[in-house]
């Protein structure tokens, strides 16, 4: 990852007058010590891979297999064809793919506005509070709320009711893909707040001498936010939007509480489809295979946004 | 040597060794502590795994009882979320990790679990309770695979009309008896601005509650054959349900199919309940929320056509011993007993709902007259449908009845029944494959 | 900034947090609501004042309380664990010289993408055989390996901006890594620290899955699992007081983030 500046308070590198520098020797080369390299990675390393890779590979295994939980019986790439000839798997590809988009547009690009937008304002703590206050709520109490807002002459109705908006009452939930798009907006209730506390912390590190420097030059507003600030937050955006990626393609509680991936299986995502095979039909090898066929995506995904992103660290 | 460079809130080495012991420390000490469900249970009790957490206070009425007949009280346990519970029993009951008496579901079902060896034969049971006239014996079929019983009935209850009197009397209707005085109360109730049925279902199971009940009306017979595999979703009955739904929808007779069932103690004080369709064991919940006998009555949906012999959809649960369980004797024997008249009465006391067992009548008013009803009429009794087929096909079929409730066309009424005799087209082969 | 155009900046941000707050109010006002009351409709204003009854019957019911102290252990020591053990990869990763540190980037962050529900099944039956099912020791484990991913990409994030000067500054002195961990990079580190933190923290103590599956009896159940009790499918008890166990559910993250949130306004010089 390079770097334009080098984005650290300055007190952080040591003063002209520190003692151990006073006496420095030229500065030496790092010792290669790839035992306490291994120590600090493993315990890392072995808790992931052995909670949770490990039973992962054995979900691709059991892919391979007609298994009700009872026997089993190799089917090879069976389960795999029959996902790609169902067409309900096609309408679960689609509406992963609107919470994608959806998720990057909204809550990140919400986020950073409002992370960005309050954070020089004294008043900005209120709105900082309204926004992240949804991601500190459980998801079964947002699930409730959102189901409250959106149920047919709901909440939402109520108010548009109110407001003399009678045309615009609709059936929220039931229909598609309305209901996807009214689960896009109450996931970004909820996940706007952790965008703008990650951006937060990248507007923290900003040291306050680059933008001193650049409002001097006369940039300010819109400019200073394009040329300085934003440039300075990508590592931060780096790992908002790999987040957010990661997150939208296995979207699945939301969905599940809001609508089950109804009506019939309209709004199914991924995950969903994968959850119904495995735990309502008790198709686990059908699971299995959804299951390889998401992570698979999601890694793919990841990995073409963050290779471009990630170089090997310095040093 | 170095001080700790500024910076922030320093985290120097010895808060740091510090936290990591406290941590380490906690860890260790949190490893001692192992759940108190899953030991082996005490003596003179047996462990039942349920999905409803609510039947507690159940589970101990009965078990006082049965520690007077046979010196076992059920412990019971519960995981809230049924699917996570279906998922978890498949694997446990595979171990010795079970619990000595798991819930279940009869019908298909249950056969779908009993075809891997893992749960008691329990025919003995059976032929001992039908000689004490402890259960009607034609419930033994929808809890038997391949000629063995593999559970008792662990309750039973019937799909009706739960009605609002304060909105029958004000609005001078009788309890219907006939389909047309069915049609002619709701449109009533919808002429005095009160929603005629309370009918959920968009994305949940109670979407087949009105699809297999219409069929009761219509013919019985049809909905055994249909869910038996020896007739098709597109045959004329099913196509005449559908039709007849269609129109009680076009007629204003439904209310939005994302209600919830919970929304009725509320809607009952404040005057706007007026019917709703649904299995009687709701009355647990409604008398938890101070409803009564002045508030609430049932009645069957009547045949549709006079001709047509009455029928009555049941829901019986299963109560079933997993091979594995560290006590299968004792288990075994709390089935035998389960089903014994004062056992039920202490148990449905508490449900508020009919017993398997004919003789031991629900203490709850609610209920009282709908099971003294049935005695007497003896209507054909039907399984319910979530039970009746194999699961993929019930769980697809009853996705795409939700869909139709979404958008409840008579061309969507046919567009769905063709989509569910495909299903059941690959199910039914799937199944009698394995 | 204008004035004028800080004055609109302003009432966008005022309206944006009134929309924000519409549902929480929702949420907040409708756990008021006595529950036999309840009818379907949300009631927009207080109808009555019966919060604390409500709170009562979730605590009675579903052991709520017991499954708040099992929550703060797991959020707290889990997510505490967890960030430390990401910080010594993140460490190891970024600063110290390995052969391929991209590879070992992959293979921690790879437990971020896997789908949970995946390998649910699997973990299940090794807990089953390893005697960890139900067990406090075992929720811990899973729920440390389970955020150790996602605390270690924040983590990460961070250290690979942090300069070479101040590597080279400590390792001047002749720093062990130990050494130059512990006083120079966690402390750099703090805010994206606590940000993993707070972010696991909430991520542990808002599980339900994990608690559902792998646990059962009321001295090992975190809080959302106990709190699925009321909203099941035979729940007997409206949404007022699944709300109302949801709010006091909720009450702990709020203060969490709310308090740390400090680290992450810290250094803000409004020089509008």
């Amino acid at each position: 990852m390079t770097l334009t500046q080098p984005p650290v308070p300055q007190e952080a590198v040591a003063s002209p007058d520190d003692p151990t520098r006073a006496s420095a020797a030229p500065p030496h080369r790092p010792r290669r010590a790839p035992l306490a390299g291994a120590a600090f990675l493993a315990p890392a390393v072995a808790l992931v891979v052995l909670l949770l890779v490990v039973p992962f590979a054995f979900t691709i295994y059991r892919s391979f297999f007609d298994d009700n939980g009872f026997t089993r019986s190799w089917v090879g790439l069976d389960n795999y064809t029959a996902m790609f000839a169902d067409p309900a798997f096609g309408q679960s590809v689609l509406n992963t793919f609107f919470w994608v988009v959806g998720t990057l547009l909204l809550p990140v690009g919400l986020g950073l506005a409002i992370a960005v937008g309050t954070w020089k304002l004294k008043l900005g703590a209120v709105a900082r509070f309204a926004v992240i206050l949804p991601y500190a709520i459980s998801g079964s109490a947002t699930a409730v709320v959102w189901t409250f807002m959106l149920s047919t002459d709901g909440g939402l109705d109520t108010l548009l009711r109110l407001l003399g908006l009678d045309p615009l009452v609709s059936q929220w939930l039931l229909q598609w893909p309305l209901n996807t798009v009214m689960m896009i907006i109450a996931t970004t209730w909820q996940a706007t707040g952790a965008c703008v506390i990650l951006f937060l912390v990248g507007l923290q590190s900003i040291p306050p001498s680059t933008l001193e420097a650049a409002q001097l030059d006369g940039a300010s507003g819109w400019r200073l936010f394009w040329a300085v600030t934003f440039p300075q937050l990508r590592p931060m955006t780096i790992v908002v939007v790999g987040i957010s990626i990661v997150g939208s393609l296995k979207v699945f509680d939301q969905v599940l509480l809001l609508t089950n991936g109804g009506p019939g299986t309209a709004s199914e995502t991924l995950a969903l489809t994968m959850y119904r095979e495995t735990f309502t039909l008790s198709r686990y090898g059908s699971g299995a295979a959804v299951a390889v066929f998401l992570t698979v995506v999601v890694v793919a995904a990841s990995y073409a946004y963050l290779r471009r992103q990630l170089r090997p660290a310095n040093g | 040597m170095p001080h700790p460079i500024p910076g922030g809130p320093s985290m120097t080495r010895r808060t740091a060794l510090a936290l990591g012991g406290a941590g380490l420390l906690t860890a260790t000490l949190a490893a001692c502590a192992r759940g108190t469900d899953t030991r082996p249970s005490a003596p003179g009790t047996v462990t039942l795994n349920s999905d409803n957490p609510t039947w507690g206070p159940g589970y101990d009425a009965a078990s006082d009882v049965l520690a007077a007949r046979i010196g076992y009280r059920i412990t019971s346990r519960s995981i809230a979320s049924v699917a996570n519970y279906n998922q978890i029993i498949r694997m446990t009951a595979q171990t010795n990790s079970t619990t000595d008496l798991i819930k279940w579901t009869n019908g298909y079902r249950l056969q779908d679990i009993a075809r891997a060896d893992i749960l008691t034969d329990l025919n003995e049971v059976w032929d001992d309770a039908i000689g004490r006239g402890w259960v009607d014996p034609a419930q033994r079929a929808s809890f038997t695979y391949e000629g063995k019983a593999y559970g008792v009935p662990l309750y039973k209850s019937y799909y009706a009309v739960f009605y609002s009197k304060r909105a029958f009397a004000e609005n001078g209707i009788d309890v219907p008896t006939t389909f047309d005085d069915l049609m002619s109360a709701a449109q009533t109730l919808k002429d005095a601005g009160i929603t005629p049925f309370l009918a959920p279902g968009a994305t949940t199971w109670e979407s087949e509650i009105w699809f297999m009940q219409l069929l009761a009306s219509l013919d019985p017979d049809y909905y055994a054959a249909v869910t038996t595999n020896q007739a098709s979703y597109v045959d004329d009955p099913a196509r005449a349900a559908m039709d007849l739904w269609s129109t009680m929808y076009s007629d204003g007779f439904f209310s939005a199919p994302d209600v919830t069932s919970n929304d009725l103690p509320g809607l009952v004080s404040e005057g706007r309940f007026g019917m709703m369709l649904y299995g009687t064991w709701f009355a647990n919940t409604l008398l938890a929320s101070g409803l009564t006998d002045d508030d609430i009555g049932f009645f069957r949906v009547p045949p549709h056509a006079s001709s047509t012999a009455p029928a009555v959809i049941v829901e019986s649960g299963s109560l079933s011993v997993p091979v594995k369980a560290h006590r299968r004797d004792a288990a075994v024997d709390v089935a035998r007993n389960w089903l014994a008249t004062d056992v039920q009465e202490a148990w449905v006391g508490f449900l508020g709902d009919t017993s398997p067992n004919p003789a031991a009548l629900p203490k709850s008013d609610l209920v009282k007259d709908l099971a003294a009803g049935i005695a007497a009429e003896g209507p054909t009794e039907l399984i319910r449908y979530w039970e009746a087929s194999p699961t993929p096909l019930v769980e697809g079929n009853v996705q795409d009845l939700g869909s139709f409730m979404v958008t409840p066309s008579k061309a969507h009424g046919e567009s769905t029944l063709r989509s569910m005799e495909a299903r059941a087209r690959t199910e039914w082969k799937i199944w009698d494959a394995a | 900034m204008t004035k004028t155009s800080r004055r609109v900046l302003v009432v966008v941000l005022a309206v944006t947090s009134l929309i924000w707050l519409i549902p929480s109010w929702l949420l907040v006002v409708n756990a008021f609501t006595l529950s036999s009351e309840y009818s379907g409709t949300p009631s927009w204003w207080p109808t009555s004042l019966s919060l604390f009854a409500n709170i009562r019957t979730a605590f009675e019911n579903a052991n709520v309380g017991q499954g708040m102290l099992n929550s703060l252990l797991y959020s707290v020591v889990g997510a505490g664990a967890a960030v430390f053990i990401a910080s010594l990869a993140s460490f190891a990763v970024t600063i110290m010289p390995l052969k391929r540190p991209t590879l070992w980037f992959w293979v921690i962050y790879v437990g971020t993408i896997l789908p949970l529900q995946a390998f649910l099944s699997p973990l299940f039956t090794g807990y089953a055989a390893a005697s960890l099912f139900d067990t406090q020791y075992g929720m811990l484990l899973v729920y440390v390996a389970l955020t150790i991913p996602f605390a270690f990409f924040v983590v990460r994030g961070h250290m690979t901006g942090l300069p070479n000067e101040v590597r080279e500054a400590a390792s001047l002195d002749g720093a062990s890594w130990v050494r130059m961990f512990f006083q120079v990079h966690l402390p750099l580190s703090t805010s994206a620290l606590m940000a993993a933190f707070v972010f696991q923290f909430t991520w542990i103590w808002n599980d339900l899955l994990f608690g559902l599956t792998l646990s059962s009896s009321a001295n090992i159940r975190p809080v959302m699992a106990t709190l699925a009790d009321l909203t099941g499918n035979y729940s007997t008890y409206g949404p007022p007081v699944a709300l109302a166990g949801a709010l006091v559910a909720s009450l702990p993250t709020i203060i969490v983030f709310f308090s740390f949130q400090r680290f992450f306004a810290r250094g803000l010089n409004p020089t509008a």
